[in-house]
Protein backbone atom coordinates (compact mmCIF):
# COMPACT_ATOMS: atom_id res chain seq x y z
CA UNK A 1 0.00 0.00 0.00
CA UNK A 2 1.14 3.26 -0.67
CA UNK A 3 1.98 5.82 1.85
CA UNK A 4 -0.38 8.37 0.98
CA UNK A 5 -3.04 5.36 0.70
CA UNK A 6 -1.83 4.97 4.18
CA UNK A 7 -1.99 7.98 5.47
CA UNK A 8 -5.61 8.19 4.04
CA UNK A 9 -6.58 5.14 6.39
CA UNK A 10 -5.11 6.32 9.46
CA UNK A 11 -7.06 9.75 9.15
CA UNK A 12 -10.36 7.79 8.71
CA UNK A 13 -9.69 5.55 11.01
CA UNK A 14 -9.06 8.36 13.87
CA UNK A 15 -11.83 10.53 12.73
CA UNK A 16 -13.43 7.79 13.20
CA UNK A 17 -11.93 6.23 16.69
CA UNK A 18 -14.48 8.21 18.84
CA UNK A 19 -17.85 6.79 16.94
CA UNK A 20 -20.41 5.41 19.14
CA UNK A 21 -18.35 5.72 21.95
CA UNK A 22 -20.53 5.40 25.70
CA UNK A 23 -21.08 8.01 27.19
CA UNK A 24 -18.42 9.36 30.19
CA UNK A 25 -20.49 8.76 33.23
CA UNK A 26 -20.28 11.83 35.87
CA UNK A 27 -19.33 11.16 39.58
CA UNK A 28 -21.64 9.20 41.92
CA UNK A 29 -22.24 11.96 44.30
CA UNK A 30 -22.29 15.21 42.28
CA UNK A 31 -25.33 15.69 43.71
CA UNK A 32 -23.97 16.04 47.39
CA UNK A 33 -20.92 17.91 45.96
CA UNK A 34 -23.93 20.31 44.20
CA UNK A 35 -25.70 20.93 47.10
CA UNK A 36 -22.46 21.56 49.12
CA UNK A 37 -21.68 24.40 46.61
CA UNK A 38 -24.77 25.82 46.47
CA UNK A 39 -25.01 25.79 50.35
CA UNK A 40 -21.47 27.65 50.28
CA UNK A 41 -22.60 30.01 47.89
CA UNK A 42 -25.60 30.98 50.00
CA UNK A 43 -23.14 31.55 53.11
CA UNK A 44 -23.32 35.18 54.33
CA UNK A 45 -19.37 34.57 54.82
CA UNK A 46 -19.12 32.92 51.53
CA UNK A 47 -20.75 35.80 49.81
CA UNK A 48 -18.63 38.51 51.82
CA UNK A 49 -15.76 36.71 50.17
CA UNK A 50 -16.87 36.40 46.48
CA UNK A 51 -17.51 40.35 46.91
CA UNK A 52 -14.75 41.26 48.15
CA UNK A 53 -12.60 38.99 45.67
CA UNK A 54 -14.08 40.72 42.72
CA UNK A 55 -11.63 42.73 40.90
CA UNK A 56 -14.13 45.68 40.77
CA UNK A 57 -14.02 45.89 44.53
CA UNK A 58 -10.31 45.71 44.13
CA UNK A 59 -10.15 48.20 41.61
CA UNK A 60 -12.68 50.95 43.92
CA UNK A 61 -10.42 50.02 46.93
CA UNK A 62 -7.44 51.33 44.99
CA UNK A 63 -9.28 54.37 43.97
CA UNK A 64 -10.12 55.01 47.32
CA UNK A 65 -6.95 54.79 48.59
CA UNK A 66 -5.22 56.87 45.56
CA UNK A 67 -7.79 59.92 46.20
CA UNK A 68 -7.49 59.66 49.64
CA UNK A 69 -3.67 60.05 49.17
CA UNK A 70 -4.05 62.48 46.76
CA UNK A 71 -6.11 64.73 49.51
CA UNK A 72 -3.64 64.49 51.44
CA UNK A 73 -0.92 65.65 49.87
CA UNK A 74 -3.26 68.32 48.28
CA UNK A 75 -4.25 69.36 52.73
CA UNK A 76 -0.38 69.30 53.14
CA UNK A 77 0.43 71.16 50.77
CA UNK A 78 -2.25 74.15 51.54
CA UNK A 79 -1.14 73.91 55.16
CA UNK A 80 2.30 74.58 54.36
CA UNK A 81 1.53 77.34 51.72
CA UNK A 82 -0.50 78.77 54.82
CA UNK A 83 2.43 78.26 57.46
CA UNK A 84 5.03 79.74 54.95
CA UNK A 85 2.52 82.83 54.57
CA UNK A 86 2.29 83.10 58.23
CA UNK A 87 5.85 83.04 59.07
CA UNK A 88 6.50 85.34 55.65
CA UNK A 89 4.12 87.62 57.20
CA UNK A 90 5.10 87.84 60.84
CA UNK A 91 8.98 88.19 59.47
CA UNK A 92 7.88 91.22 57.37
CA UNK A 93 5.58 92.28 60.58
CA UNK A 94 8.82 92.22 62.81
CA UNK A 95 10.77 93.52 60.42
CA UNK A 96 8.76 96.92 60.47
CA UNK A 97 8.28 97.10 63.63
CA UNK A 98 11.83 97.18 64.38
CA UNK A 99 12.28 99.62 61.17
CA UNK A 100 8.81 101.82 62.58
CA UNK A 101 10.62 102.19 66.08
CA UNK A 102 13.91 103.33 64.94
CA UNK A 103 12.52 106.16 63.11
CA UNK A 104 10.50 106.94 65.54
CA UNK A 105 14.09 107.30 67.39
CA UNK A 106 14.54 109.22 64.51
CA UNK A 107 12.09 111.68 64.69
CA UNK A 108 11.86 112.10 68.58
CA UNK A 109 15.12 112.57 68.94
CA UNK A 110 16.38 114.73 65.30
CA UNK A 111 19.92 115.83 67.04
CA UNK A 112 21.40 112.34 67.03
CA UNK B 1 -42.93 13.14 35.91
CA UNK B 2 -42.90 15.19 32.86
CA UNK B 3 -40.93 18.07 31.81
CA UNK B 4 -43.61 20.70 32.74
CA UNK B 5 -44.25 19.27 36.27
CA UNK B 6 -40.83 18.89 36.45
CA UNK B 7 -39.63 22.72 36.44
CA UNK B 8 -43.13 23.73 37.94
CA UNK B 9 -41.73 21.61 40.91
CA UNK B 10 -38.18 23.50 40.56
CA UNK B 11 -39.37 26.90 40.42
CA UNK B 12 -41.05 25.86 43.60
CA UNK B 13 -37.68 25.01 44.82
CA UNK B 14 -38.42 21.52 45.51
CA UNK B 15 -34.91 19.70 46.30
CA UNK B 16 -36.30 16.31 44.68
CA UNK B 17 -36.97 17.54 41.63
CA UNK B 18 -33.55 19.04 41.58
CA UNK B 19 -32.40 15.65 42.50
CA UNK B 20 -34.50 13.81 39.65
CA UNK B 21 -32.81 16.92 37.25
CA UNK B 22 -29.04 16.08 38.33
CA UNK B 23 -29.36 12.25 37.98
CA UNK B 24 -31.26 12.38 34.55
CA UNK B 25 -28.98 14.74 33.26
CA UNK B 26 -25.63 14.50 34.93
CA UNK B 27 -23.84 11.87 32.42
CA UNK B 28 -25.25 14.23 29.38
CA UNK B 29 -23.67 17.39 30.83
CA UNK B 30 -20.42 15.55 32.41
CA UNK B 31 -20.13 14.55 28.50
CA UNK B 32 -20.51 17.00 26.67
CA UNK B 33 -17.99 18.90 29.13
CA UNK B 34 -15.74 16.23 29.02
CA UNK B 35 -15.12 16.84 25.07
CA UNK B 36 -15.06 20.58 25.53
CA UNK B 37 -12.17 20.64 28.63
CA UNK B 38 -10.57 17.75 28.11
CA UNK B 39 -9.90 16.80 31.46
CA UNK B 40 -12.09 15.09 33.91
CA UNK B 41 -11.70 17.03 36.77
CA UNK B 42 -12.18 19.81 35.03
CA UNK B 43 -15.30 18.94 33.54
CA UNK B 44 -16.61 17.69 36.94
CA UNK B 45 -16.30 21.09 37.99
CA UNK B 46 -18.25 22.68 34.84
CA UNK B 47 -20.87 19.85 36.08
CA UNK B 48 -21.20 21.36 39.33
CA UNK B 49 -21.42 24.77 37.75
CA UNK B 50 -24.62 23.87 35.13
CA UNK B 51 -26.24 22.44 37.62
CA UNK B 52 -26.11 25.25 40.24
CA UNK B 53 -26.35 27.80 37.34
CA UNK B 54 -29.33 25.78 36.33
CA UNK B 55 -30.88 25.65 39.58
CA UNK B 56 -30.39 29.70 40.41
CA UNK B 57 -31.82 30.34 36.49
CA UNK B 58 -35.05 28.09 36.81
CA UNK B 59 -37.35 31.04 37.06
CA UNK B 60 -36.32 32.16 33.81
CA UNK B 61 -36.69 29.18 31.98
CA UNK B 62 -39.91 29.71 30.25
CA UNK B 63 -39.97 26.02 28.85
CA UNK B 64 -39.76 26.86 25.08
CA UNK B 65 -37.49 24.48 24.62
CA UNK B 66 -36.73 21.09 26.15
CA UNK B 67 -34.90 21.11 29.55
CA UNK B 68 -31.66 19.17 27.73
CA UNK B 69 -31.27 21.67 25.55
CA UNK B 70 -31.56 23.97 28.02
CA UNK B 71 -28.32 21.95 30.18
CA UNK B 72 -26.78 22.34 26.69
CA UNK B 73 -26.91 25.81 26.40
CA UNK B 74 -25.42 26.14 29.73
CA UNK B 75 -23.00 23.54 29.39
CA UNK B 76 -21.15 25.21 26.40
CA UNK B 77 -21.33 28.03 27.98
CA UNK B 78 -19.84 27.31 30.98
CA UNK B 79 -17.27 25.15 29.12
CA UNK B 80 -16.18 28.15 26.90
CA UNK B 81 -15.89 30.39 29.95
CA UNK B 82 -13.62 28.03 31.93
CA UNK B 83 -11.49 27.30 28.58
CA UNK B 84 -11.25 31.11 28.09
CA UNK B 85 -10.55 31.68 32.16
CA UNK B 86 -7.43 28.54 31.88
CA UNK B 87 -6.29 30.60 28.70
CA UNK B 88 -6.12 34.14 30.03
CA UNK B 89 -4.49 32.33 32.92
CA UNK B 90 -1.71 30.58 31.08
CA UNK B 91 -1.20 33.92 29.07
CA UNK B 92 -0.87 35.74 32.80
CA UNK B 93 1.48 33.00 33.58
CA UNK B 94 3.50 33.44 30.42
CA UNK B 95 3.84 36.96 30.67
CA UNK B 96 4.29 36.94 34.80
CA UNK B 97 7.54 34.32 34.18
CA UNK B 98 9.16 36.64 31.82
CA UNK B 99 9.62 38.52 34.70
CA UNK B 100 11.45 36.08 36.13
CA UNK B 101 9.57 35.59 39.16
CA UNK B 102 8.71 31.80 38.25
CA UNK B 103 11.54 29.76 37.01
CA UNK B 104 9.68 26.78 38.05
CA UNK B 105 9.50 24.07 34.19
CA UNK B 106 5.23 24.00 33.69
CA UNK B 107 4.41 20.33 33.27
CA UNK B 108 1.98 19.76 30.21
CA UNK B 109 -0.84 17.68 30.57
CA UNK B 110 -1.06 14.40 29.54
CA UNK B 111 -3.23 13.40 26.60
CA UNK B 112 -6.80 13.44 26.74
CA UNK B 113 -8.02 10.05 25.98
CA UNK B 114 -12.08 10.34 26.53
CA UNK B 115 -12.86 7.04 28.90
CA UNK B 116 -15.06 5.28 26.68
CA UNK B 117 -12.32 4.75 23.93
CA UNK B 118 -10.93 1.00 23.95
CA UNK B 119 -7.46 0.04 24.08
CA UNK B 120 -6.59 -0.17 20.67
CA UNK B 121 -8.21 3.14 19.24
CA UNK B 122 -6.14 4.85 22.22
CA UNK B 123 -3.76 6.77 20.14
CA UNK B 124 -5.69 7.48 17.35
CA UNK B 125 -8.60 9.24 19.80
CA UNK B 126 -5.29 11.10 21.62
CA UNK B 127 -4.33 12.87 18.12
CA UNK B 128 -8.32 13.36 17.28
CA UNK B 129 -8.68 15.35 20.83
CA UNK B 130 -5.95 17.04 20.48
CA UNK B 131 -7.19 18.37 16.96
CA UNK B 132 -10.44 19.22 18.10
CA UNK B 133 -8.61 21.05 21.04
CA UNK B 134 -7.05 23.35 18.13
CA UNK B 135 -10.47 24.00 16.35
CA UNK B 136 -11.95 27.42 16.46
CA UNK B 137 -14.46 27.49 19.65
CA UNK B 138 -17.88 27.24 17.31
CA UNK B 139 -16.68 24.47 14.96
CA UNK B 140 -15.40 22.90 18.03
CA UNK B 141 -18.67 22.53 19.83
CA UNK B 142 -20.88 21.74 16.46
CA UNK B 143 -18.08 18.27 16.73
CA UNK B 144 -18.35 17.24 20.57
CA UNK B 145 -21.97 17.82 20.12
CA UNK B 146 -22.50 16.41 16.70
CA UNK B 147 -20.10 13.67 17.34
CA UNK B 148 -19.63 12.90 20.83
CA UNK B 149 -23.22 13.53 22.02
CA UNK B 150 -24.28 12.13 18.91
CA UNK B 151 -27.29 14.94 18.51
CA UNK B 152 -29.04 15.24 14.95
CA UNK B 153 -28.38 18.87 13.01
CA UNK B 154 -31.31 20.19 14.34
CA UNK B 155 -30.63 19.35 17.64
CA UNK B 156 -27.57 20.53 17.52
CA UNK B 157 -28.77 24.03 15.86
CA UNK B 158 -30.92 24.25 18.91
CA UNK B 159 -27.98 23.55 21.31
CA UNK B 160 -26.23 26.36 19.40
CA UNK B 161 -28.96 28.65 19.16
CA UNK B 162 -27.56 28.83 15.58
CA UNK B 163 -29.13 27.75 12.04
CA UNK B 164 -29.51 24.16 10.49
CA UNK B 165 -26.86 25.44 7.35
CA UNK B 166 -24.91 27.12 9.62
CA UNK B 167 -24.42 24.09 11.75
CA UNK B 168 -23.72 21.92 8.39
CA UNK B 169 -21.00 24.50 7.62
CA UNK B 170 -19.49 24.24 11.09
CA UNK B 171 -19.51 20.72 11.03
CA UNK B 172 -18.16 20.42 7.20
CA UNK B 173 -15.20 22.83 8.13
CA UNK B 174 -14.66 21.05 11.28
CA UNK B 175 -13.90 18.08 9.39
CA UNK B 176 -11.66 19.48 6.85
CA UNK B 177 -9.51 21.25 9.61
CA UNK B 178 -9.41 17.69 12.16
CA UNK B 179 -8.08 15.92 8.86
CA UNK B 180 -5.64 18.60 7.96
CA UNK B 181 -4.02 18.54 11.38
CA UNK B 182 -4.06 14.82 11.51
CA UNK B 183 -2.75 14.11 8.59
CA UNK B 184 0.25 16.24 9.84
CA UNK B 185 0.36 14.81 13.37
CA UNK B 186 0.92 11.72 10.96
CA UNK B 187 3.68 12.45 8.95
CA UNK B 188 5.19 13.73 12.17
CA UNK B 189 4.93 10.81 13.92
CA UNK B 190 6.45 8.69 10.37
CA UNK B 191 9.24 10.76 10.33
CA UNK B 192 10.24 10.02 14.29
Amino acid sequence: MKNEELEQKWTDEAMASIDGLPRAEANPFLFTRIQERLRRQNSPWEKAASFVAKPAFAMVIIIVFLAANFFAAAKEKQNRLAREKQTNEQMFASEFNSGSSLSNEITANPSK
Amino acid sequence: MNEQELIEQLKAGDQEAFRFMVTSWQDMVYNTSLGLVQSEMDAEDVTQEVFVKAFESIHGFKGESKVSTWLYRITVTKSLDFLRSKKRKKRFGYVYSLFGADNEPTIDPPEFVHPGVVAEKKQMAAALFKAIDQLPEQQKVAFILARLEGLGHKEVSEAMDNTVPAVESLLQRAKQNLKKQLTEYYRQHQEK
